[in-house]
């Protein structure tokens, strides 16, 4: 009962008046077929469950109210544009129950880029939130949410390397006429033309480094659990733009894929992708609880601790089957306390992880396996997920 | 903003651009649809925050690629901050296309002599 007023209320907020009653409308067509059909008043009403429990429907009303705003008032519902919202049922491991929930990432930031003889340094200012919220609490796998303000400090360095004869530009674009002209990438002519490209337009390694110190609020879900974060992140990162770099073949977590795409023909020869080296965020934090009753419980009192956070991502590039292309994501984050007094390392509470990864395909195909868990978490989750993530465009 | 076309030298070289990096594979006229969650910097299960930092090193070899390899050079009143941030706003977005990016690009660059 308390999950179909959640969900309603979420309808309430959520959708514009007369959106709403079109859908309301339609669900009362559902009704008056199904008891046109002689179904039972129990079964139409499991199948009115079905229908306002299935995050799809939620999923696509967001979507409708977003275009419909963002139609209306471009400039006023501006920051909705940064807005991802995703409606999802939960479940855990050790838990037969479903629940509807949402998961939401926010960021926006204002930033300037100016560039320099040898870099180009970006400095700005942003707002970020994310985490999980289930209409049942008890069954999010993932309570954890995080707010934060940051600013950030950008250095890059290379990329091209530096062209000096503008006859060269004339070439290049010779080059590109012909070969947007070509069907087949990997025909003879092709792979002839790309070559000469690569030759003229030389790419070097590209390197990232930045800078944030941040202020943030992390919570579980209901707030009953929170503590305040500020700290710094350094973020690193490189691309081997050209496959032919030491710094491409340092790529090793590419090398099982670069297999499968030399076997599966997308790439004529053995190709590791410097471009998609993982990029590292390292953060030193100093936590202070607010409010935490299990740490309480065991420490006596909640006393800030020095904390250090460590998360990379990885996605690369498999194969292309007909128009379908498949990827590979992966993210990974470890939280470790500093210094842990010994009754929170005997509760497991001193260092957290969380892994997920996923095959994913162009039209929203997905095989999913995500397993560990975030602060505030009291246990380990494992999850297994197969699905089709709808587009709805 | 031209159509999607091989005359148009915002599109080509902005194609030939993304191949060469790796973000996409397909050819000149399959490329026009692509989305931003079609490329390969493209992580679904990272944060919206580590996206932005992907765009942002993406948007940056972009701008690498069109003024410094390619001689391309700012349209009038557009300073490195306008294109950057032009353009990493459309590379957040998972429902923006490849052509919707040559488009940004092609209203930030001047690539001059465009067979028209």
């Amino acid at each position: 009962m308390k999950n179909s007023l959640a969900t309603i209320a979420v309808l309430l907020i959520l959708i514009p008046s007369a959106f709403s009653q079109h859908r309301g409308n339609q669900l009362n067509d559902v009704v008056k077929a199904l008891r046109a059909s002689g179904q039972s008043e129990e079964g139409i009403k499991n199948t009115v469950n079905g229908i306002i429990n299935n995050p799809n429907l939620y999923n696509a009303l967001w979507k409708n109210f977003i275009d419909q705003t963002y139609r209306v008032d471009s400039v006023k519902w501006e920051l909705l544009k940064d807005f991802n919202l995703q409606f999802k049922t939960f479940q855990t491991t050790d838990n037969v129950v479903t629940s509807l929930g949402f998961t939401y990432d926010f960021n926006y930031d204002y930033a300037k880029y100016t560039e320099h003889e040898k870099n180009r340094i970006s400095k700005s200012f942003g707002l970020s939130a994310k985490g999980n919220v289930a209409f049942k609490k008890q069954v999010n796998p993932i309570d954890f949410l995080e707010t934060k303000a940051h600013y950030d400090y950008s250095h890059f360095i290379g990329g091209v390397v530096t062209q000096q004869d503008t006859a060269i530009y004339t070439e290049l674009n010779n080059i590109r006429f012909k070969l947007a002209g070509i069907k087949d990438m990997q025909s003879k002519e092709a792979l002839g033309l790309w070559e000469q490209l690569g030759k003229k337009l030389v790419m070097s390694n590209q390197y990232y480094y930045s800078f944030s110190p941040k202020f943030a609020l992390e919570s579980n879900q209901d707030f009953s659990k929170k503590q305040f974060t500020p700290g710094i992140s350094i973020d690193l990162g490189a691309k081997a733009w050209n496959t032919k770099n030491t710094l491409s073949y340092l790529n090793i977590v590419d090398y099982p894929f670069a297999l499968l795409r030399y076997i599966t023909g997308t790439d004529k020869e053995f190709t590791v992708y410097g471009s998609t080296l993982p990029t590292v965020q390292l953060t030193f934090d100093y936590v202070i609880p607010s409010s935490d009753t299990t740490r309480n419980n065991l420490t006596g009192k909640l006393k800030p601790y020095p904390r250090i956070k460590f998360e990379t991502g990885f996605r690369t590039f498999i194969t292309r089957i007909t128009s379908e292309n498949i990827f590979f994501n992966a993210n990974y984050r470890y939280y470790r306390e500093l210094n842990a007094p010994e009754a929170i390392k005997r509760a497991n509470l001193s260092t957290d992880s969380y892994f997920v990864m996923a095959l994913q395909s162009t039209s929203g195909f997905f095989v999913s396996y995500a397993n560990g868990k975030l602060p505030f978490d009291a246990k380990s989750d494992e999850i297994y997920s197969i699905g089709f993530n709808y587009k709805f465009n | 903003m031209a159509d999607w076309s091989k005359d148009s030298r915002a599109c080509t070289t902005l194609w030939t651009a993304l191949y060469s990096m790796k973000q996409l594979s397909t050819n000149f006229d399959d490329s026009e649809n692509l989305k931003m969650s079609d490329l390969t910097f493209y992580n679904t299960l990272g944060s919206a925050e580590l996206r932005k930092q992907q765009s942002t090193i993406i948007a940056d070899q972009l701008d690498n690629v069109f003024r410094i390899g390619s001689g391309a050079t700012s349209e009038t009143d557009i300073d490195r901050t306008v294109a950057m941030n032009n353009m990493i706003e459309v590379l957040i977005n998972e429902e923006k296309s490849v052509k919707d990016l040559a488009a940004t690009v092609d209203d930030a660059y001047n690539f001059g002599g465009e067979r028209k």
